[in-house]
């Protein structure tokens, strides 16, 4: 008699488990840094072939908004041969640009967050971002170019 | 006798709510797994709601223009609310520049 109500136990557990699962298994959320940093990358590719590279710092101002409105910390450093006009990059905050003719020896120092030591040359055109991706929980940091 | 064979019903029902349990648990997590979230496949969505597989939002940054897509008719606000954000990505445009967030709903 006793087993039996061990077992009726066990069948009450399952049912609510089985409740609960059912209501509180969230979807998977892909949303994190990982996805947002690949966002940037794959994006400014996709303009740099399809639109042109005059695009790119209208993207990236979009790209920082956006961050920002969803509470991640984003931040990037760019390097090129061309100048791409970026916003921020203007007047006396050329922290986050360097634009550069002939040659550019890049090291750990400018780049802040990437580990990368290269010396680029001009030709070939580069454009080079090192970026930041951030939320409390977890980061994503890369370094690509095109 | 007749307690061995309430203790065997017992028991096979313990075993079917088992399975039930693991099925409701693996198979709704595995909804969601089907989608595999690749941005390169996902940049045919558009604002005229051309796919019934989805429930999407698509926010254009030039115009601020918001629509929202529930498996391939337009629909409103309402439609989402008990929905969660699943994937988002900001487009750069599909034929010309024209920046737009896609948000997907599950």
């Amino acid at each position: 008699m006793r087993s039996q109500y061990i077992l009726l136990a066990t069948i009450a557990i399952i049912i609510i488990l089985s409740f609960i699962t059912y209501y509180n298994l969230s979807p998977i959320n892909n949303i994190n840094p990982n996805l947002i940093g690949k966002n940037f990358e794959d994006q400014i590719i996709y303009i740099y072939q399809n639109f042109g590279y005059d695009y790119i710092s209208n993207y990236t101002l979009y790209f920082e908004n956006y961050t920002e409105n969803i509470n991640y910390n984003f931040s990037f450093i760019c390097i090129s041969s061309y100048n791409l006009s970026i916003q921020k990059c203007n007047g006396n905050n050329i922290n986050c640009c360097y634009y550069f003719n002939g040659y550019f020896f890049v090291n750990q120092s400018i780049l802040k967050y990437c580990n990368e030591n290269l010396t680029l040359y001009n030709p070939p055109n580069w454009i080079c971002f090192c970026y930041n991706v951030n939320n409390s929980n977890s980061y994503y940091i890369s370094f690509f170019c095109i | 006798m007749r307690s061995w064979i309430i203790l065997v019903e017992l028991a096979f029902s313990i075993i079917l709510l088992t399975f039930f349990f693991l099925y409701i648990y693996y198979g709704k997590s595995n909804n969601y797994n089907i989608y595999t979230f690749d941005s390169n496949n996902l940049i045919y969505l558009n604002s005229s709601c051309n796919n019934n597989l989805y429930i999407y939002e698509i926010v254009n940054l030039t115009n601020n223009n918001i629509t929202i897509c529930y498996f391939g008719k337009q629909a409103n606000s309402t439609y989402i609310q008990n929905y969660e954000p699943i994937f988002e990505y900001l487009y750069a445009g599909q034929k010309y520049f024209n920046p737009y967030i896609l948000i997907i709903f599950g």
